[in-house]
């Protein structure tokens, strides 16, 4: 999924070119990805994780790092098998 | 090059909506985009040419002309386009009017879109200083494409500079996006999106009203521009900074912060609770797009509920949600009919900026076209283009719909929230006042201009003056001034024999008659104060009335005494002790009332629970009728009807007003069974020239010939008057009549609010109540007691001399409805005596926001 989600933030988020993210990089704050691109990235993770984010999700705790990202999936998932 | 072809394409659905707006309206230029570029620097203009002819060759948009047929509209993307700079030298014209007024005409300029949609000018204003004017159509460009086209020409004017060769010129092309977004709308990919604004918008029935304002379909707007300033700028940063603010982004935080303003805002001044706000979505999703010219944006809804108890941050974390829910279904191509008909006002929080151009110093202009979309009643747009680090804000005011006044309070009150929003996010949306005035300001005191005078001071005035002139007739009973006044005396000697005085109360309980009025008159010169109640009022209610009035003393006639059972008060049947009063002297009592003495209790039904006794000084009674006596021109000729209820307020006017003016009264009693039909007997005798009466009276007059009637004034009040009754009337009188409409809880003392009716003006359906008479004051106040603007509704409050002294016997109701003056404090002592207080009303909101003249 971490690759997954890095690659899809290089080749369609990223306002500009970049090597490689670091799962640590604030993703925001840096500007890497803005407000609209958030969004594509949270359809991009309901669409691959199977998960449905919900609009209070969608936010910087939940976001901020491809890290943070992967624990929120976690979450989510299991979440999903104890409901 | 001249192999390829032109490529024609359809319009996406953010271009159809413009071009259905332009078809609408086709000679106003709804969507001329101009920016002004002052440029601090030396341009040379040969090489301005090229740098913009490479522009035109590397961006589609530049190339686009529009075509129609068989009204379907097309666009063509057109291989190559002829281009020389059009260069104005204004260097000897350094007059800044001359070029506002070139650039102003620019602007307004239609451009035929069939041939060119855009238009371009460089203006030399100084040796140093140029302008460069860029002018697109709409329907190919937003605030981030005008950013990416000016990126782009500066460049390319360096690369013409320098002469350095051209780095790859293969920018993506609007074409491009164009395709992308018939793909989109016409595949199942916008499926669930769709539905989300399918279903966001199909259950919204109104939308908000502005300051009352019902939209007015024309497109002429007016644009003024507030500076936040870069102080109160980085505040909002600061704000949105803040962990329970912070968002995504700086940006979408502070488009929160301003959506959360503005649906304040819009609550606020409409009313609606229920509100949708059109947002433009910069929809340019993916890094291609970002880089691409063209017209991306597409507006769409959000919808909020405003709550009862919602402060700035419980709507900003609803605002929140609203965006992410917006921004997770703003996909290219998700406007259709039913979201664009869904709002009338649009924020328009924009990312574009625009940097030095070629290395000068370079200010952008953002220039407004007079025109908005006649569908919306206020477009706001928040920007800071220069990236002064100070946001500016523009409100595009549909001038049609608002008055000039209303419109420069608009970004006033918007601003008003916008600090109160800073200082404190906790508070009530609703708590902050939207008025910039100091509160003292509403209200304009008049000194006293005469000394007090009391309505018994005045008719014993008239009786030496006119002693032989008739002030009352009765069936087949007139009484002079003389006679009357004499009769008066006499039974106020009496009372004042029985130990009645100034702190003394008195029932009256009588039918409409001549014992009546002097009953009243001599209650009067003894100083005590008078209680009316009607013949027809059951015996429980009469009951109580005089005890809850705390009254000492019942006169009453012998037909109506038998039915009173109350042991500790004196009963007086003024017809039984005729022969006695007749031994008493006729002369006046000269006893002076003080203006606080009560004149009056009266009692009003009350919709709720038992009546309440309304305390009227005398002060209060002599404001009300010496000024009726100016405003309605009575006088030694006027004669009045009695014919309404005496424990009606309204019956206050006809009882005295005709004896302070020198005047006459016309009794007429009550009818002892069935309804009361006074009014027609009046109409039949045809005795009276001046009439006070409710609207539902004037409804008999239709049925009834006028047109030998002497009636030339008619004070309406006691319900809303409806414009058409007023109307009518006008037509079935003969002569000119004037008509006012009196407005005024009994707590003010008859009638506080005047409007005299005007059929020219008053083509609202219901005639307004006008403005306050003579040291009175009217307030229309929120719930936080904020004045609030013109055309919102409010509850009305009221103050002054007129003002009641509060309800006999209960401290409670008094305490809840007579409250401290909020707008007192800075009025001088000797004022701050007079107003003491204010009052709520109880008046339908209906005839709130209806005073005017």
């Amino acid at each position: 999924m971490k690759d997954k989600i890095v690659s899809y933030i290089k080749g369609n988020l990223a306002t500009e070119s970049v090597e490689d993210i670091d799962i640590n990089e604030d993703l925001l704050g840096s500007g890497l990805v803005d407000s609209l691109g958030m969004v594509q990235l949270v359809l991009f993770i309901e669409n691959e994780a199977n998960i449905k984010v919900s609009p209070e999700e969608m936010t910087i705790e939940n976001f901020t790092t491809v890290d943070h990202i992967l624990k929120f999936i976690a979450s989510k998932n299991k979440d999903q098998k104890q409901a | 090059m001249s192999d390829q072809k032109d490529s024609f394409l359809k319009l996406t659905k953010s271009q159809s909506a413009l071009w259905a707006g332009q078809k609408m309206h086709p000679n106003v230029p709804l969507h001329n985009v101009v920016y002004t570029f002052e440029i601090t620097g030396a341009i040379d203009k040969i090489l301005f040419e090229k740098a913009f002819q490479r522009l035109i060759k590397t961006t589609d948009i530049l190339r686009i002309i529009f075509s129609e047929e068989k009204g379907v509209p097309n666009q063509t993307v057109r291989n190559e386009v002829d281009f020389s700079l059009e260069f104005i030298d204004l260097t000897h014209h350094q007059n800044n009017t001359t070029i506002d007024k070139w650039l102003h005409e620019r602007t307004l300029k239609l451009m035929d879109i069939s041939e060119r949609v855009f238009d371009t000018a460089l203006l030399k204003t100084g040796s140093n200083n140029y302008v460069w004017v860029l002018k697109l159509h709409h329907l190919v460009t937003d605030a981030v494409s005008n950013s990416i086209l000016y990126r782009r020409m500066s460049s390319f004017y360096t690369s013409e500079i320098t002469n350095t060769t051209a780095a790859v010129e293969n920018f993506p092309s609007f074409s491009d996006y164009i395709k992308f977004e018939h793909e989109q709308s016409t595949t199942s990919v916008n499926n669930d999106s769709n539905k989300y604004w399918e279903e966001r918008t199909k259950n919204l029935l109104e939308k908000p009203k502005l300051y009352g304002e019902k939209i007015d379909n024309s497109t002429a707007a007016r644009r003024i521009t507030l500076n936040l300033g870069t102080q109160r700028s980085q505040q909002l940063r600061e704000l949105a900074n803040r962990t329970e603010f912070k968002g995504w982004t700086e940006d979408l935080t502070l488009f929160n912060i301003f959506l959360t303003i503005y649906f304040s805002y819009i609550h606020r001044v409409s009313g609606q609770e229920t509100i949708a706000i059109g947002a433009p979505s910069h929809n340019r999703t993916t890094r291609e797009f970002q880089k691409t010219a063209g017209l991306f944006i597409e507006v769409l809804p959000l919808v909020i509920d405003i709550e009862n108890e919602d402060t700035f941050i419980s709507l900003f974390n609803r605002v929140k949600i609203e965006t992410n829910n917006y921004l997770r279904n703003a996909r290219p191509g998700s406007a259709e009919a039913q979201t664009n008909n869904s709002f009338n006002t649009v924020l328009n929080f924009i990312h574009a900026d625009f940097p030095d151009f070629n290395g000068f110093p370079t200010k952008t202009e953002w220039f407004h076209s007079d025109h908005i979309d006649s569908s919306h009643a206020l477009r706001t747009h928040v920007y800071d283009m220069n990236n002064s680090g100070a946001f500016k804000i523009a409100f595009d005011i549909n001038s049609n719909t608002f008055s000039d006044a209303t419109a420069e309070e608009i970004p006033v009150h918007f601003l008003n929230l916008l600090d109160a929003f800073l200082k404190n996010p906790e508070q009530s949306l609703r708590k902050p006042g939207l008025l910039d005035t100091a509160p003292g300001d509403a209200l304009l005191v008049e000194e006293l201009s005469t000394p007090f005078k009391s309505v018994i001071q005045s008719f014993e005035e008239n009786t030496n003056s006119s002693p032989n002139s008739v002030a009352l007739q009765f069936v087949n009973e007139i009484l002079t001034y003389n006679s009357l006044n004499k009769k008066a005396n006499q039974l106020a000697h009496y009372l004042k024999a029985k130990g009645i005085n100034e702190k003394s109360r008195i029932a009256l309980h009588f039918n409409r008659g001549s014992d009546y009025i002097i009953s009243v008159l001599a209650v009067l010169k003894t100083g005590a104060a008078f209680t009316p109640i009607a013949s027809d009022q059951p015996t429980e209610r009469v009951n109580y009335i005089i005890s809850n009035s705390k009254s000492i003393l019942l006169l009453s006639q012998s037909n109506l005494i038998s039915k009173i059972d109350i042991p500790d008060i004196g009963i007086l049947d003024v017809q039984k002790e005729n022969s006695i009063i007749n031994e008493q002297p006729f002369t006046n009592l000269e006893i002076q009332s003080s203006p606080e003495s009560l004149s009056y209790i009266l009692y009003t039904s009350g919709s709720t629970g038992k009546p309440k006794g309304v305390l009227i000084s005398q002060q209060a009674l002599s404001n009300y009728i010496f000024w009726a006596k100016e405003a309605y021109h009575t006088n030694k000729k006027s004669i009045f009807p009695l014919f309404t209820s005496i424990g009606f307020d309204l019956t206050i006017t006809s009882t005295f007003l005709p004896l302070v003016s020198g005047g006459r009264i016309n009794v007429y009693k009550e009818s002892v069974t069935g309804p009361d039909i006074s009014l027609l007997k009046v109409l039949d005798d045809n005795l009276v020239n001046c009439i006070k009466l409710t609207p539902s009276h004037l409804a008999l007059f239709k049925e009834k010939k006028m047109s030998t009637s002497f009636i030339h004034t008619m004070i309406v009040g006691g319900e809303e008057f409806r414009s058409n009754l007023a109307k009518s009337i006008k037509e079935v009188f003969p002569n000119e009549i004037k008509i006012f409409n009196e407005y005024g809880p009994t707590e003010a003392t008859v009638g506080c609010i005047v409007a005299e009716y005007n059929e020219s003006n008053h083509t609202k359906a219901t005639v307004p109540i006008g403005l306050p008479i003579s040291n009175m004051s009217a307030y229309v106040l929120d719930e936080y007691k904020n004045r609030v603007p013109k055309g919102v509704v409010g509850e009305l409050y009221l103050s002054g001399l007129g003002l009641s002294d509060g309800y006999a016997n209960d401290l409670s109701l008094t305490a809840q409805k007579f409250i401290e003056n909020p707008f007192i404090s800075v009025i001088k002592c000797t004022v701050r005596e007079i107003w003491p207080e204010l009052i709520k009303t109880e008046v339908l909101n209906i005839w709130v926001g209806l005073m005017s003249k």
